[in-house]
């Protein structure tokens, strides 16, 4: 059963986001932590959105936001740092800096000079990724490791050291990573031509990867500008998760991060996207072994009211194990993989529907056999079979809060990215009230937002990625 | 490390037909996951019935012989429950996840659990769609060039070391169905000497224990405790042969990137001061991450591949080493000159293991103490260690000795990476353009026994004769 995840295009890894239960917020203790020691950090509140856990959520007078999880952990720390700056922050012609930027975070500082080998001999676990929305670093450390963890997200936040060289080097991997990726993968080839194909206007048309000849052309300067700007208090939320004292770690929160000042820069509003319009169709012909098809129609942002809906269409219709496409077109050996989409974006995004056909299986009579399946939709779902989808979505989605770093990566990307901490939470409780007939809902309106499709036909050559309409 | 080592000592108990570690959570959610473990009979004997291993997993997930799979995943998703059953050559594993159903296990889930480890839907019907299916998950490796290589290596390392019978995608059309229905027996007449892991809210434990006896009613006692020894395996090969180095070439054009490595096979089966010192040689010194040797050479220092790092498997339980990456077609000149330096100072002078710092080795050490610590922080990762050492994974004999003791003197003077896995077992290997690849293969590896092989071919055998 999938669980909430973000559409992660470029990162060091991809990362799954969990979710829970929601079940009450509670009181607002502003301005001390629990022994009553005043910081400048003030309190907003403890959130509780399942029994038993609770997150203690400050905001830094530089505008950094807080949220801490105290709980034993075996000794074990999870400490995330989210910035709201994803490919959506880039300029025309400039895409894929803010993807090229994440690697440069790894290189150095004044105190950790080489920050792979310091978090290797802490035993630490680390990594990072960016989407079209925000960018996330991620390490799982011992916890006697607070305040050098801290210490060295603070450095990298406002005193990183790169120079040109370094920048050249790093954007070598990059280049590695998008032919890896892109150019030789059919799969996320894929991915990339829906997006160029669904979007117009929107910095959404290129993933965070971005355009190898902007890439080439970025600058050191430009990453320098980048930096400045966007990798700054004001836009970052800390969490902790795991073996820590809370006031301690307040207090090494405020040493680290209270000299630092919040950067004012304000964000473009990006282009609409009409998403009512024809239908769109493209065919490209690489070196695979079986046709691919990506339908995918505009789909909901964070707070959109049908976001719940729509994420827990896509569940039944995708899900790999018990989705109606895998029984309807994996069972019959007509495809060989069928999943669905549908994770809210700061700005509507696209909902997708992947298939893999069986080898030997024609785009034609894939699109014809698809096109019969989705007739059978609303019928497959039958009363039952959906409150039972529902339960199991739950069991998956409460599995995950044993995870420190499960837990810090959900919040951190609910608060840069869709601006509550709880965001996924009340979604997974919206889910839980959801109707068969806001299922039906979301299917008629599939039928009526335009439609994108992009058909990967197996063939003897590549077509090149060309920049372009 | 401390913590847990307590925490083990205090539930040791003598081992039985079935042995079961429990973890009770502190603050437990009202969910249950249950693993069993169940040793195979006997060794797979021929291609086919490597493969049928694969056929009888996909059973297991097809329903029961008297439910579809449709019903069977209805009625389980009806209790909130995932389910998986796998097999392996050396074990099936059965996996479960459920919630509590007014604070008691469901007794029709554990009906349908057992319904379906005892009554896969072995039929013509569900044969004929897992064969397409499966033959269709084997094609798709054509497009991945690592897994390729991987598996091209694999295929040397079996049947060139081994004289063992890997399948080719020709054994897809051999296979029969009555082969994997003997081999469903093969599992199922061995149910009295499994291993259970479960996670759970301490007051359920007599209810579990029941399950498992339920489940498995041959399984006689159930005590609670660890396995100190490994289950016991049906199958270990033995080396028929040394390889002569080779360096594979798998022609696909096209490509932006180049895809290379190298695996090195164990002379011997492997013993706990050879395993520790040369895990430690591989993985801070050679390969093992960005910060090793390798990783710095390749992707921090010249920025032309993405990917950097490899792997301390095992074939059987023979230990093998591998690195990978993925440099740029257009870099291919310098990936060769780190490939040629690498290969030469891992196995040749030794040149990397007298260049070790004690500061690295500390920072090891460390690093593996908190590997464990962290897996100690969720019962999921206390559950998969125990699952470890019951399966004798090559992280058993680290339980077994005290690493403080552990110094890189000792580690230099144990044994150096050459001498564990000489260049005489060395298979190189790379995926791009062979008219490329050849001239560098040519200039930084002469010695080498070239084979070349199209990529299309090889999912087939015949290319190894």
């Amino acid at each position: 059963m999938q669980r909430l995840a973000t559409a992660v295009f470029s990162s060091f890894s991809s990362v799954l986001v969990a979710s829970l239960l929601l079940t009450s917020c509670s009181s607002s203790n502003k301005g001390s932590s629990s022994n009553g020691i005043n910081y400048k950090l003030k309190k907003n509140e403890t959130l509780e959105p399942y029994p038993g856990l609770k997150i203690q959520s400050y905001t830094m007078a530089n505008g950094m936001k807080v949220l801490l999880v105290p709980r034993n952990q075996n000794g074990t720390l999870a400490i995330t740092v989210g910035y709201s700056v994803g490919s959506r922050h880039e300029e025309p012609g400039k895409t894929g800096l803010a993807h090229l930027f994440e690697h440069m975070m790894f290189r150095g500082t004044e105190s950790f000079p080489t920050p792979f080998r310091t978090l290797s001999e802490w035993g630490g676990e680390f990594n990072a990724f960016t989407s079209f929305d925000q960018t996330v670093y991620y390490e799982l450390v011992p916890a006697q490791k607070l305040e050098e963890a801290l210490r060295f997200e603070s450095e990298r936040m406002r005193k990183l050291l790169i120079t040109p060289e370094i920048f050249k080097t790093e954007r070598g991997a990059v280049v590695s990573e998008r032919k890896m990726g892109y150019e030789d993968s059919p799969s996320g080839r894929a991915g990339w031509e829906i997006h160029q194909l669904a979007f117009d206007k929107h910095p959404y048309k290129t993933t965070p990867i971005g355009w190898q000849e902007d890439i080439d052309r970025a600058s050191f300067e430009d990453a320098l500008s980048f930096y400045n700007r966007y990798y700054a208090p004001n836009r970052a939320t800390l969490v902790l998760v795991g073996d820590f004292n809370e006031d301690k770690a307040l207090s090494l929160i405020e040493k680290y991060y209270g000299k630092y000042k919040a950067v004012e820069s304000k964000d473009r509003i990006n282009p609409k996207e009409n998403i009512y319009r024809k239908n769109r169709e493209k065919t490209i012909r690489l070196r695979a072994q079986s046709v691919i098809m990506v339908d995918a129609v505009f789909g909901p942002s964070f707070h959109d009211p049908n976001a719940a809906a729509e994420f827990f269409f896509c569940v039944l219709l995708g899900d790999s194990d018990l989705g109606y496409l895998r029984n309807q077109l994996v069972e019959t050996n007509i495809a060989r993989s069928a999943s669905a989409s549908c994770y809210p974006y700061v700005d509507p995004s696209l909902s997708t529907i992947r298939i893999v056909a069986s080898p030997g299986v024609s785009s034609k009579k894939l699109k014809q056999k698809y096109a019969q399946a989705w007739k059978g939709f609303i019928p497959w779902i039958k009363g039952d079979r959906f409150e039972n989808s529902k339960k199991l979505f739950e069991t998956s989605q409460l599995e995950s809060l044993r995870s420190p770093m499960e837990l810090a990566q959900t919040l951190v990307t609910n608060s840069t990215a869709a601006g509550d901490p709880l965001y996924t939470f009340k979604l997974v409780e919206k889910i839980k009230t959801l109707k068969r007939e806001d299922i039906i809902a979301r299917y008629k309106e599939w039928k009526k937002r335009g439609g994108t499709r992009i058909i990967i036909e197996p063939s003897a050559k590549n077509d090149p990625m060309r920049k372009g309409k | 490390m401390k913590k847990l080592l307590l925490l083990i000592a205090l539930t040791v108990s003598a081992i039985a037909n079935a042995t079961v570690f429990v973890d009770f959570e502190k603050d437990p959610l009202p969910l249950i996951k249950i693993n069993f473990l169940i040793p195979s009979a006997r060794a797979t004997q021929s291609d086919t019935e490597n493969l049928g291993l694969k056929f009888l997993s996909e059973f297991y997930d097809s329903g029961t012989k008297s439910l579809s799979r449709q019903q069977f995943k209805d009625a389980l998703s009806s209790y909130g429950a995932s389910l998986s059953i796998s097999t392996g050559y050396q074990y099936a594993e059965i996996s479960t996840t459920f919630p509590l159903n007014n604070g008691k296990v469901p007794e029709g889930l554990i009906t349908l659990i057992k319904d379906a480890w005892e009554n896969p839907r072995v039929d013509k019907e569900n044969f004929n769609r897992a064969q397409k299916y499966l033959k269709a998950s084997h094609m798709a490796l054509l497009d991945r060039e690592s897994s390729l290589l991987s598996l091209a290596i694999q295929k040397i390392v079996a049947i060139k070391l081994f004289k063992l019978f890997p399948y080719s995608i020709e054994s897809f059309d051999k296979i029969k169905l009555n082969e994997i229905a003997e081999l469903h027996k093969n599992f199922y007449s061995r149910d009295s000497d499994i291993w259970v892991g479960i996670i759970a809210p301490e007051n359920l434990k007599k209810d579990l224990f029941k399950v498992t006896q339920n489940i498995f009613p041959k399984a006689g006692n159930v005590k609670e405790g660890i396995l100190k020894t490994q289950l016991k395996t049906a199958y270990m090969p033995e080396q028929k042969e040394h390889l002569k180095p080779t360096f594979l070439v798998i022609d696909k054009k096209d490509l932006a990137q180049i895809h290379y490595g190298f695996v090195s096979v164990a002379h011997d089966k492997t013993t706990p001061k050879t395993e520790l010192t040369d895990n430690f040689t591989y993985h801070v010194l050679a390969g093992g991450g960005l910060e090793s040797i390798y990783g710095k050479r390749i992707r921090e220092e010249r920025g032309i591949s993405y990917v950097v790092g490899g792997l301390l498997s095992s074939f059987y339980e023979y230990p093998i080493v591998s690195l990978y990456a993925n440099p740029q077609r257009s870099k291919q000149a310098e990936a060769f000159e780190v490939l040629d330096k690498i290969v030469s100072e891992t196995f040749t002078d030794g040149k990397i293991i007298s260049s070790v710092q004690d500061s690295l080795w500390s920072g090891w050490l460390l690093s593996f103490r908190n590997g464990e610590r962290q897996s100690g922080a969720t019962p999921e990762g206390r559950l998969s260690r125990r699952k470890d050492i019951a399966t004798g994974d090559l992280s058993y004999e680290l339980y077994q000795t005290p690493i403080d003791d552990w110094s890189v003197k000792k580690a230099v003077a144990a044994k150096r990476l050459g001498e564990f896995a000489q260049s005489s077992s060395l298979v190189l290997g790379a995926v791009g353009d062979a008219t490329e690849l050849n001239p560098f293969i040519k200039k930084y590896f002469p010695t080498y026994n070239l084979i070349q092989v199209n990529y299309k071919e090889v999912l087939k055998n015949a290319w190894l004769k």
